[in-house]
């Protein structure tokens, strides 16, 4: 039984880090929009085509300068 | 040529029958019904973006442009609207009302991503704004959002910028308390079950002692910062000499845990850290659940003309120059283009023009006015380009004092209030003397128990149940109305949307259409019907005039040459032969509609078509008025309009009571003679004073800020027949309150006296306090499912 003495703490550590990481997540303004959060998970964020156009764009725009 | 009744595949419009444009997008052969359309795809194409037509659920907006991005590049104008961030970086928060599902967030950040010089962006769909962070060395933000707005996404400022910002840091702080308080609680309960056990099974001294200290730890970021608004709210209650809920809930866990703390620390008496934690996320649950239906509404933008930023002021060498409307002062020369919006009041220098007041009044037909008229701050020019003197500004134009009219009628008490809150104000005072009472009978009996039994009336009686219950049934309902294409502005009006059984009626736009129709078509001579009038709709489609309107539903036909002759009538080429529209002459008038207003399709000098036009009653007018009135509440029409007029609709809709000719003094003073509580229903500027006034008012989506500001609920789709469906769920949601209010009576009623006799220690307390929450909670839930 005496390693609730050693185990509590820690989980004590670890509730502190919950904090920490929840309270980060708010700052970083997860929790705007509760909304859109849902729907996020759906669209691609690499879509090959537009990674291709974006560089392409870049590309022309070297070349203009 | 394009099938027939063709919807555009980017905004879902009609496509015009004798022009094909179409593009192809992912291998398919896609119709659209104009340039702008095709230039958004085309756009979207080309940074490779298309699937965004998989992602959408909705029709995407239709590109129409504007012309004053330059403001945007302002130094002045950025230096009040945004945030400077670290090396010369700035931030701004834009309404786009555009912004309809989650694929038009998507679309907007992968645009913007892709443009030079953006740091970075952020789509918000609940409260359709996009955040752009931006080196404004690097681009010009007016470029970008001239971009974004060829893509059909205008931005506009925000109305209310600093309440919005304020909502959104109240919300995030009271997120973060809910969080610390859910992750605080689940621990100290785990702790607490060991505890129970513990009890049982005779756990050690030196154990029990250990996992006390434990939970006091954990409950301290739990009491100190989630329980934080409680223990403010209760101090600035007690300042104000005022009993508000918060008062006996700072109380009972101030009490709880100080003796919780000294039970810890002397190893003598019970612990209560389980109970104060759970009292603390439960009752922040239900606080963050109000909080959120009152933002949501707050929140929402409806899609409405917004006023413009600037207006082409005369510089000293008689040039034109756009200034922004805060800038303008009494006296300045401005000049004011077709179909634009007017933020100040004006005085006419032109010769004469005319202007569409139907925001102020509602009425539709255009009002012809001459030099040295007024024109009132929300009049629409629906003549060509006029030139006008600034008359007033700001909170003496127009607008501001509808806007003074309309805050004054607001401060005025509901009935409502009038009973709640002594009501709760008697009920926490009954809570704090019985707990009094019970400490000082026990403390002369038993002095050990006085505070355990004190403590277990304070936590049994606490009226959770009460802070819970009625805002759990307003968010239920409020999500409810939405669905049904109704927003609930203020949860309080549905106590009179429930009860009132004097309805009061605007007409113009409320029980009419509040815009022109087509009556009939009659040819005059051998023409094809549908060609002529595509024709004619294709010759009002470039006017600002609400006859054009009646022919929006027609596809136009490309007429070239269009001139515009105020007075007189529109001109214009098509297939080689000269067209003209013009009102009727008496001998070409439809005798069967001479109330109406006719025109006439000229072909060559020679006349083809006869048209006639008039405001139509709602399709769903009378079966409303009729189901209304079998539910036994009395219809009074109020309107603004000549008094025969507003007679014939009465007499048409079977309304007994119908009084016209009214200003907006009249009508309020017409409310205020009326005893019992009353539910108004209007749409212009000048219903607003009225609106903000009644116990319950509705509006809809079309009418301005102000009227929508000081309604209690606005119809989104233009159905009269949601009134019935208002009714309908406002008795379900004030009989389930009132459900959960005689809970709460019988549960103290049953449970005070038990407590005060000392059977209910505290740990049960809290669970009855929990268990009757829940009850009242899923007897709310219960309005999701009702049909």
């Amino acid at each position: 039984m005496n390693a609730i003495y050693a185990l509590i703490p820690l989980s004590i550590i670890l509730l502190a880090l919950a904090i920490w990481a929840f309270n980060w997540a708010v700052k970083s303004k997860q929790f705007d929009d509760l909304e859109r959060s849902g729907s996020d998970i759906l669209f691609d964020d690499d879509d090959e085509l537009h990674a291709r156009a974006i560089e392409e764009e870049r590309k022309r725009r070297k070349s203009d300068d | 040529m394009p099938p027939n009744e063709q919807r555009c595949f980017h905004c879902g419009d009609l496509c015009p029958a004798d022009e094909t444009i179409h593009r192809t997008v992912d291998g398919q052969k896609q119709f659209l019904c104009c340039h702008g359309c095709a230039g958004a795809v085309d756009w979207i194409q080309a940074q490779g973006l298309s699937s965004f037509y998989q992602y959408r659920d909705t029709t995407a907006p239709k590109p129409e442009q504007q012309t004053h991005w330059s403001l945007f590049d302002n130094l002045e104008f950025l230096e009040q609207h945004t945030i400077a961030l670290h090396d010369g970086v700035l931030e701004i928060e834009l309404s786009i009302p555009q912004i309809r599902c989650a694929a038009c967030t998507w679309l907007l950040e992968r645009v913007l991503e892709a443009t030079h010089g953006i740091i970075a962006s952020h789509a918000h769909l609940g409260r359709q704004t996009l955040t752009i962070r931006w080196d404004p060395n690097e681009s010009s933000l007016a470029a970008v959002l001239g971009q974004i707005d060829q893509l059909g996404y205008t931005a506009t400022l925000l109305t209310d910028e600093s309440a919005y910002q304020a909502r959104k840091t109240e919300r995030r702080q009271i997120i973060k308390r809910i969080g610390i308080a859910a992750i605080g609680t689940m621990q100290v309960m785990m702790v607490a079950t060991a505890l129970y056990v513990g009890e049982a099974s005779f756990i050690d001294e030196d154990q029990r002692s250990f996992l006390r200290w434990i939970s006091l730890v954990m409950s301290i970021p739990v009491m100190l910062y989630s329980a934080q608004p409680f223990f403010v709210g209760a101090l600035r209650d007690l300042r104000n000499k005022n009993l508000g809920m918060d008062v006996p809930v700072a109380i009972a866990l101030s009490l709880a845990w100080t003796a919780s703390i000294i039970a810890t620390l002397t190893g003598i008496g019970e612990v209560y850290f389980d109970s104060v934690a759970m009292f603390t996320l439960f009752l922040l649950t239900g606080r963050f659940l109000e909080l959120r239906a009152r933002h949501q509404v707050l929140d929402t933008p409806v899609e409405s003309r917004p006023m413009p930023l600037t207006l082409a002021r005369s510089r000293a060498d008689g040039q034109f120059e756009q200034v922004p409307v805060s800038a303008l002062k009494p006296g300045d020369l401005i000049q004011l283009g077709a179909g634009q919006q007017t933020p100040v009041d004006l005085t006419l220098i032109s010769a004469a023009a005319s202007v569409d007041t139907q925001a102020l009044t509602g009425e539709f037909e255009p009002v012809a006015i001459h030099r040295g008229d007024e024109i009132l701050a929300g009049s629409v020019n629906g003549s060509s380009v006029i030139e006008a003197r600034v008359l007033r500004i700001g909170k003496n134009a127009f607008l501001g004092r509808l806007e003074h009219l309309a805050r004054q009628a607001e401060t005025v008490e509901t009935p409502e209030s009038r009973w709640i809150e002594p009501l709760i104000r008697w009920f926490i005072a009954s809570v704090l003397t019985l707990s009094a009472m019970t400490f000082a009978l026990w403390w002369s009996t038993d002095p050990e128990l006085a505070f355990e039994h004190a403590l277990s009336v304070l936590v049994v009686t606490c009226p959770c149940a009460l802070s819970l219950a009625i805002p759990t049934a307003w968010t239920v309902t409020i999500r409810r109305l939405r669905r049904m294409g109704i927003l609930l502005l203020n949860p309080t009006h549905l106590l009179a949307f429930a009860r009132s059984n004097q309805w009061l009626f605007d007409k113009t736009g409320t029980l009419t259409e509040g815009q022109f129709q087509r009556l009939a078509a009659n040819p005059l001579a051998n023409l094809d019907k549908d060609l002529a009038l595509s024709i004619l709709s294709g010759l009002e489609q470039g006017t600002a005039h609400p006859i054009a309107r009646a022919f929006a539903d027609i596809p136009p036909a490309r007429v070239e040459n269009i001139t515009h002759i105020p007075g007189k009538g529109i001109h214009g080429s098509f297939d080689g032969q000269e067209y003209e529209v013009r009102e009727s002459t008496p001998e070409e008038m439809d005798q069967e509609f001479n109330q109406a207003l006719q025109i006439t399709l000229v072909r060559d000098g020679e006349a083809v078509l006869n048209v006639a036009l008039d405001d139509t009653i709602r399709s769903d007018a009378a079966e409303t008025i009729s189901q209304l009135k079998e539910l036994g509440i009395q219809i009074t029409l109020l309107s603004g309009d000549r008094n025969e007029r507003v007679q014939s609709v009465a007499t048409m809709l079977g309304i007994e009571h119908a009084l016209g000719q009214l200003h907006p003094e009249q009508k309020l003073a017409y409310l205020n003679e009326v005893t019992e509580s009353s539910v108004m229903i209007g749409d212009g500027l000048n219903d607003a004073p009225v609106l903000a006034a009644a116990n319950g008012s509705v509006t809809f989506a079309q009418a301005s800020d102000l009227t929508r500001l000081s309604a209690g609920a606005v119809l989104l789709s233009p159905e009269l027949k949601s009134l019935i469906k208002l009714r309908d769920t406002a008795r379900k949601t004030t009989q389930i309150i009132r459900q959960s209010l005689f809970w709460v009576l019988v549960y103290n009623l049953i449970a005070v006296p038990f407590a005060m006799a000392g059977f209910v220690p505290p740990w049960l307390a809290a669970i009855g306090m929990s268990a009757s929450s829940l009850f009242v909670i899923t007897n709310a839930l219960r309005l999701n499912r009702i049909s």
